[in-house]
């Protein structure tokens, strides 16, 4: 049933961060566990060596779906890799959750194969599959207990009561909810919830765990809070995980790999840094956070200017080699500079090589930044630029000011379609 | 002028609606005292009436029967003891059959048939409960008389020599009330079973329980508030019928609304028919005490 052996793991590795609840927990555990040899390993385990040695590897090769006439997923291949975070994210409808659900064995694919641990499960009911999963509403079981809910994967396995009891009191500690074993679901707050469903889906140490929204349904304050959790839980444990969510700020925080999904396919996969920096198509740029896009033409020495008369020319980013004329430009809110115009435009004032003349036509003030809106000549939308707010004294631009914004063509990423 | 004429008007009227709506505030709920004069004229008077004259004397007092003689009578006189447990095993078989029928069309309605079979089902589950109880129950005769087109049928295909006796037997009374009964469970199980997560479902399924497995730890006992509620309603309402027996079993059962009809009708003995029908209706009682209490343990 599970693919992870606990027995066989190398002695725990002092160097290695765990916190120190979960390495005494795992410690003891270890003990106990591997003196039977029932085939169920021990979720907390700080011996498995290190990120993504032991984690199992997922493929999803070709696989497609369609419900009636709607095309969930266009034919999809997709390497998850072992012992890491993977985040498919990507507006609702894009495929996401189709893709996560065929993985669990929930829809079975068209075409294509699903491979965990190189074993081919395309066929392989979800019961047999071995993983772990967790909702979204987390789906605890409303007529049992806590106790109850935790250890029904283990029942089902058929172990022993007491290795049940003490298995589900070890991951209660693991979530941080011990001592709620005898009340009920509904007894308990959202991110209790949360956290007890997590438990539920880790006590069988599955060889994967799949996680479809699992912090939509909280606040934003607990959101927050769940992610820190969900990420210690997941590197102390290097289980493969895979994450479906529409948040951005959740994928780039939480997943070590991030694959956005647009209408029923991959459109960009790689860590999240690499996602938000170099974007490649306009969707990604514009689904991930914010972004100004600019159409430039390439002036065949490898600089991009302005397409339309706005600018005067100025470079406004650098680009070798796409054998296009014509591109889009994606520069990030927080790239770019505001100055206030005194003097004329030019890339001298602003300290950057690009200068561009434009009013502040909006302000919000964010706590940890200022968001501008400033209308420049040649464009319809205003550009959004996030300027930190780093001192009390304001946001330094009101209304209807005239200013300058420049940012370094460096930064500006020129995008593929 | 005219303009400030009409203002003045209106206001005046407003404060005058909310002048007549204060006595109405004070008199409270007042407004219910049409319905409880009628509930205590039409419903407690006569049950009252009825109490009372369950406790005096009979048309056959036993010897020396005091205050609760035709109780006594009831339940000791093996005959009457045994029409009450006749009732009862009757409404016990036919919720059984009920539930057992009853299930598995909820469970296809909700899990598997599309929003438009879905809507056709309800209404073939409905529109029967629309047609007199007496047609339904003389459809019952036509289909199972000695010369009734089941009998006819099969003995043109030559499968019997001579027609079965269908008709006036407890077989025919199950088949009757099932009939009119199922829709009750069908629909009260299909709504609760409407209302279970499909995600719980799924769930047990990724811990490792088989589809059989996730239906009995799962959606089993999820659906059992609808199954209770289902059964506790075909349970009370098989206790109280009277036209389906009356027409279907022909005597072959002995029920207690046929006794009472009967102690009515025939013998005129009304302080034991009276008598019959406390029973009749603490059994309902009952029957509603574990309704409220299957409500209450959900709510909590």
């Amino acid at each position: 049933m599970s693919y992870l052996d606990p027995c066989d793991g190398e002695p725990l590795r002092a160097g290695y961060p765990v916190l120190s609840q979960e390495k005494t927990a795992g410690d003891t555990m270890k003990a106990t566990r591997c003196s039977t040899s029932k085939p169920y390993g021990v979720a907390i385990d700080a011996d498995r060596g290190s990120p993504g040695a032991k984690g199992v590897p997922v493929r999803l090769d070709g696989i497609s779906k369609r419900f009636r006439s709607v095309v969930a997923l266009r034919p999809t291949t997709l390497d998850i890799a072992p012992g890491l975070m993977t985040a498919l994210l990507g507006p609702s409808g894009c495929g996401k959750t189709t893709t996560l659900r065929m993985l669990a064995g929930l829809e079975a694919p068209d075409e294509g194969r699903i491979l965990i641990g190189g074993k081919d499960v395309t066929r392989v009911p979800p019961n047999r599959r071995g993983l772990g999963m967790v909702f979204q509403s987390y789906s605890l079981f409303p007529h049992m207990t806590i106790a109850e809910n935790v250890s029904f994967g283990l029942r089902m396995a058929g172990m022993e009561p007491q290795e049940i009891a003490s298995r589900t009191a070890e991951m209660l500690t693991l979530v941080r909810l011990p001592h709620i074993e005898d009340r009920y679901p509904n007894q308990l707050s959202g991110g209790q919830q949360q956290r007890v469903a997590l438990a539920r889906a880790l006590v069988t140490n599955p060889a994967v765990l799949l996680l479809d929204e699992p912090l939509a349904a909280l606040d934003r304050h607990l959101r927050e809070e769940m992610q820190f959790e969900l990420r210690r839980i997941q590197t102390s444990l290097q289980i493969t995980t895979v994450i479906v969510t529409h948040d951005q700020e959740e994928a780039l925080t939480m997943s070590d790999q991030v694959v956005v999904m647009s209408d029923g396919q991959t459109v960009q996969s790689g860590p999240p840094a690499e996602i938000y920096n170099q974007p490649k198509s306009r969707f990604v740029a514009e689904f991930l956070g914010t972004a100004n896009l600019f159409d430039g033409v390439e002036d065949g020495q490898g600089n991009v200017r302005f397409a339309a008369g706005a600018g005067d020319g100025a470079v406004l980013a650098r680009a070798e080699g796409t054998g296009r004329r014509e591109l889009t430009v994606a520069i990030r809110p927080e790239k770019m500079w505001l100055c206030g115009q005194e003097a004329p435009a030019s890339p001298a004032t602003v300290g950057s090589d690009v200068g561009l003349s434009g009013r502040v036509t909006g302000h919000v003030f964010r706590g940890n930044n200022h968001v501008f809106q400033v209308a420049v000549a040649g464009r319809e939308m205003p550009l959004v630029i996030y300027q930190q707010a780093s001192n009390l004294d304001g946001p330094g631009f009101a209304q209807g000011d005239a200013v300058t914004v420049g940012w370094n063509p460096k930064n500006a990423v020129v995008l593929k379609d | 002028m005219s303009g400030k004429n009409a203002e003045l008007e209106t206001m005046a009227s407003t404060i005058g609606a909310r002048a007549a709506v204060r006595p109405w505030r004070l008199m409270g709920f007042g407004y219910i005292i049409p319905s409880l004069l009628l509930l205590a004229a039409f419903f407690i008077a006569p049950l009252w009436f009825v109490g009372e004259m369950s406790l005096r004397e009979g048309r056959l007092p036993p010897p020396g029967g005091g205050l609760w003689q035709n109780y006594e009578r009831l339940f000791l006189d093996s005959f009457y003891f045994g029409v009450i447990g006749e009732t009862v095993v009757l409404s016990l078989v036919v919720t059984l059959i009920c539930i057992l029928m009853g299930y598995p069309v909820a469970y296809f309605m909700v899990r598997h048939a599309s929003a438009r079979l879905y809507n056709l089902i309800i209404f073939f589950l409905i529109a029967p409960l629309l047609t007199p109880i007496i047609m339904r129950t003389f459809g019952w005769q036509v289909l199972l008389a000695r010369r009734g087109l089941i009998n006819e049928g099969l003995m043109s295909m030559d499968l019997i020599s001579k027609p079965l006796s269908l008709l006036n037997s407890p077989v025919a009374v199950v088949l009757g009330l099932v009939h009119v009964l199922a829709p009750f469970m069908i629909l009260s199980i299909a709504s609760v079973l409407s209302g279970i997560d499909r995600r719980l479902e799924e769930s047990a399924r990724m811990l490792g329980a088989s589809r059989g497995k996730t239906f009995l730890k799962i959606t089993l006992p999820l659906s059992m508030d609808g199954l209770g509620t289902g059964a506790i309603l075909v349970f009370m309402l098989a206790n109280g019928s009277f036209v389906t027996l009356l027409l279907l079993g022909g005597g072959s059962l002995q029920t207690l609304p046929l006794l009472i009809y009967q102690q009515f009708n025939t013998t005129r003995d009304l302080p034991f028919a009276a008598a019959m029908s406390i029973v009749l209706l603490v059994l309902a009682l009952v029957c509603l005490f574990f309704q409220l209490r299957l409500i209450r343990r959900k709510g909590a």
